[in-house]
C-alpha cells in the first residue's frame, strides 16, 4: 500500500467519521456532567483544538495551516487553532486534559514532557508525537486515541505543513502508536468500543 | 509702588520654595491598599479564586479606613488589543474568578453586618466581552467563540470589533462577598450536590488551578471543600448586579470573624442579564470604606443594597423595547428547562408563568431588532446586549402569560 493509497483511503474514512463524531458528541453531551462549563466541555471535544502560543508566533501561523488542512482532509476533526499566551499555559491545559494536541518548538516539547524548567510547576506530561510540522512538532497526550492519531497523521502526511521525507525513526518526542501505524502502512485503528455499551461511537 | 513689587516678589520665591504646599499633602484618609503581584493570580499573595474559611487574611482594616482593591479580570486572562476568538479556546476554565483580598475588619464576627460602600472604581484601558461556548442565556444558539476588545476611558467604551456603539462607563464589581463560614460551606456543598444529582447545574470543588493552592489546591487541607466562584450565594460573590454602583452599600452578613471581604471581577458595563454571559470585563483599582453593623446578621441574612440616584443615573435617555411571552415550539426544552420535567413540557407551546422563556423570546427579539436596524451581525448583536439590554420583569400576575421585557439603551449607538 503506497502513502498516497493510505491517504485516499483516510479521505474516504473521514466522511464516514463524521457520523462517528456526531454519535460521539452526543455521548460526550451525557458525560459531561451538569457544570456551566458542560458545553465547553463538548466543545472541546466537537473540535479539535490545535493548540499554539503567543510567545512562539511561528506556532499560530503554523496552527492555523494545520486547520486548513485538517478542514481540506479531514473536516470531521472540526479542527480550531486555541492560541495560548505562552506554553505554560498549554502545559497547563494538556496537563489537566482541557487539551489534546498542541504545536511547540522541538525544545519546548522536550522540557514539557520532563518537567523541566518553565514547566517544572505542571510535572512530567506524557507527550507523542503526531508529525513534524515546519521547524516545529504537532504532538498530543500520550491517551490521545490511537485512531485519532492515525486519521490525523494520515490527513497531513503529503501536504505542504509537514516536511517531506518523515518517518517513524525515534527522536526527543516518541512517536504516537497510532502515528506510527500510519507512517508504517498499517490499516485504520479499529474505533474504541462505547462505555456504556450504546451504540454510539464514542469518539 | 515699589513696595507692591518687592511684596509681589517675596510671594514668588516664597511659592518656588515651598512648591509642594499644596492641598495634595493634607490627608485624612487610613489606606489600605492591596496591589497586584506578579502577571497572574497564582503569582499574587493577594489574590484566590476559590472560598473557604481557612483562607487567610492578606490584610486587616479598620471600620472607616479606605480599603483600595487591585483587581484582575474574570478569567484571569492574557487577553489584550490584539486577541482573536482563536484566544478563547485556551482559556483555563479552572482560574476563575480571580480576587483580592480576603481582607480581616477589625471589630466585625460573625453574626454581625457589614456595609460596604464603593467609593471609587478606576477602569484599566483594555476590557473584553466574549461568547464562551456552552455558557450564556442562548448558549443553545451561540456555539462558537466570539471576542470584542474594548478601549476604556472614564467616560465610555469602543471598541473597532463594534463600530458605531460607544458604551458609558457604568463600571460595578461584578464580584463582592465575605467568606463564608464551615457551617455554610458544609450547608451549600451538600445543596448543590443535592442538585446535581437531580439534574441541575452544580460545579463541585475543583483543585487543579485552585487557589491559595495552600488551602485549596491538589495537596491542600480543604481541597474537596473549597468553594467554585461561579454561584452567588449568600456571602456575595459573582452576583453582576449593574445597580451596585459607585456611591451604593452592599450589605453583607458575616459568617466568620473578621468577615474576609473580598472583591474582583469588576465590569465596566453590563446590562440586567449579562446575556452573553460576560459584560465588558475589566480590571480595575476599587475602593471601598467599610462599617459593622452589630448583630445585624440576624435579619440579613444575605447580600442586600442600599442606594440612591444611581439607580437612576444608569437609565437610558432613549431605549426599545421587546415584548417577551412563555411561548415556545412544540418539541423544544429551552436548555434551562432541561432538567426538570422536561418531558411534560415538550410538547407544550404555551407555558404557565414561566419568566425565563419570556425572557428568552424577549432576547430573542431584541437582537434581531439590534441587527435590523443598527446592522450588526448576529453575534454583535448578542455581545451588545449584554452590555446594554435590561431583562425586566414586566408582570407576574396575567397567567400563564407573565411578561419579560428587553430594554435597549439606545444611547449606545453613536450619531
Amino acid at each position: 500500500m503506497t502513502r498516497g493509497d493510505v491517504r485516499g483511503r483516510t479521505r474516504r474514512l473521514a466522511r464516514r467519521h463524521v457520523l462517528r463524531l456526531g454519535g460521539g458528541l452526543a455521548a460526550a453531551l451525557l458525560l459531561c456532567g451538569h457544570t456551566p462549563y458542560g458545553h465547553w466541555v463538548v466543545y472541546r471535544k466537537k473540535h479539535l483544538l490545535i493548540g499554539c502560543h503567543r510567545a512562539d508566533p511561528e506556532t499560530y501561523a503554523l496552527a492555523k495551516r494545520v486547520v486548513a488542512e485538517l478542514a481540506a482532509h479531514l473536516p470531521a476533526a472540526k479542527a480550531r487553532p486555541a492560541r495560548a499566551p505562552d506554553a505554560r499555559r498549554l502545559a497547563s491545559l494538556l496537563g489537566t486534559e482541557q487539551m489534546d494536541v498542541a504545536i511547540l518548538s522541538a525544545g519546548d516539547a522536550a522540557a514539557m514532557a520532563g518537567g523541566s524548567g518553565p514547566f517544572e510547576p505542571y510535572g512530567a506530561i506524557g507527550l507523542r508525537l503526531l508529525t513534524p510540522v515546519g521547524d516545529h512538532l504537532l504532538i498530543c497526550r500520550q491517551d490521545f486515541r490511537e485512531r485519532h492519531a492515525w486519521l490525523v497523521t494520515g490527513a497531513l502526511s503529503g501536504t505542504s505543513v509537514v516536511p517531506a521525507g518523515e518517518t517513524a525513526a525515534g527522536g526527543a518526542i516518541p512517536w504516537h502508536p497510532g502515528s506510527r501505524a500510519f507512517l508504517e502502512g498499517k490499516p485504520e485503528p479499529a474505533p474504541d468500543p462505547p462505555p456504556d455499551g450504546s451504540s454510539a461511537d464514542p469518539d | 509702588m515699589r513696595v507692591s513689587y518687592a511684596l509681589g516678589a517675596a510671594v514668588l520665591c516664597g511659592f518656588a520654595g515651598t512648591a509642594a504646599a499644596d492641598t495634595t499633602d493634607v490627608t485624612w484618609q487610613t489606606k489600605v491598599v492591596l496591589e497586584k503581584q506578579g502577571e497572574h493570580c497564582v503569582d499574587d499573595p493577594n489574590c484566590f479564586n476559590r472560598y473557604h474559611p481557612a483562607i487567610p487574611p492578606a490584610a486587616r482594616a479598620k471600620p472607616g479606613d479606605m480599603i483600595v482593591l487591585h483587581t484582575r479580570d474574570a478569567l484571569d486572562s492574557d487577553l489584550n488589543l490584539d486577541s482573536v476568538a482563536d484566544d478563547l479556546a485556551a482559556v483555563d476554565l479552572n482560574l476563575v474568578h480571580p480576587m483580592t483580598g480576603p481582607v480581616h475588619i477589625e471589630g466585625a464576627e460573625r453574626g454581625d453586618v457589614i456595609a460596604v460602600t464603593l467609593v471609587d472604581i478606576e477602569p484599566d484601558q483594555y476590557g473584553y466581552t466574549v461568547i464562551v461556548p456552552g455558557f450564556g442565556f442562548l448558549r443553545d444558539l451561540y456555539t462558537e467563540p466570539y471576542l470584542v476588545n474594548w478601549k476604556q476611558s472614564r467616560t465610555h467604551a469602543v471598541s473597532d470589533q463594534m463600530p458605531g456603539v460607544k458604551v458609558p462607563y457604568e463600571a460595578f464589581m461584578g464580584s463582592v462577598g465575605v467568606l463564608p463560614g464551615q457551617p455554610e460551606v458544609e450547608s451549600w456543598l451538600a445543596r448543590e450536590a443535592a442538585l446535581g444529582a437531580a439534574g441541575g447545574i452544580a460545579l463541585p470543588p475543583q483543585p487543579v488551578g485552585a487557589l491559595p493552592s495552600a488551602v485549596c489546591g491538589p495537596e491542600g487541607p480543604h481541597k474537596d471543600e473549597c468553594l467554585r466562584t461561579i454561584p452567588p450565594r449568600e456571602n456575595g460573590g459573582n452576583m453582576d448586579v449593574q445597580q451596585m454602583q459607585v456611591g451604593t452599600t452592599l450589605l453583607l452578613p458575616c459568617f466568620v470573624d473578621g468577615c474576609g471581604l473580598f472583591a474582583g471581577d469588576v465590569h465596566y458595563a453590563q446590562g440586567d442579564g449579562e446575556v452573553s454571559g460576560t459584560a465588558i470585563e475589566t480590571g480595575a483599582v476599587v475602593t471601598l470604606s467599610v462599617e459593622i453593623r452589630k448583630g445585624q446578621g440576624s435579619v440579613i441574612t444575605g447580600p442586600e443594597v442600599e442606594g440612591g440616584t444611581q439607580i437612576k443615573e444608569i437609565e437610558p435617555s432613549k431605549f426599545y423595547q421587546t415584548i417577551g411571552l412563555p411561548l415556545k415550539a412544540a418539541g423544544e426544552v429551552p436548555p434551562p428547562h432541561a432538567y426538570l420535567e422536561s418531558e411534560k413540557i415538550a410538547d407544550l407551546t404555551n407555558l404557565s408563568e414561566d419568566l425565563v422563556v419570556a425572557a428568552r423570546n424577549a432576547l430573542i427579539k431584541m437582537i434581531a431588532y439590534i441587527q435590523r436596524e443598527h446592522g450588526l451581525n448576529r453575534e454583535q448583536a448578542y455581545i451588545l446586549a449584554s452590555v446594554a439590554v435590561d431583562l425586566r420583569i414586566g408582570q407576574v400576575v396575567d397567567v400563564p402569560n407573565y411578561i419579560v421585557t428587553a430594554v435597549l439603551n439606545e444611547d449606545v449607538f453613536e450619531e
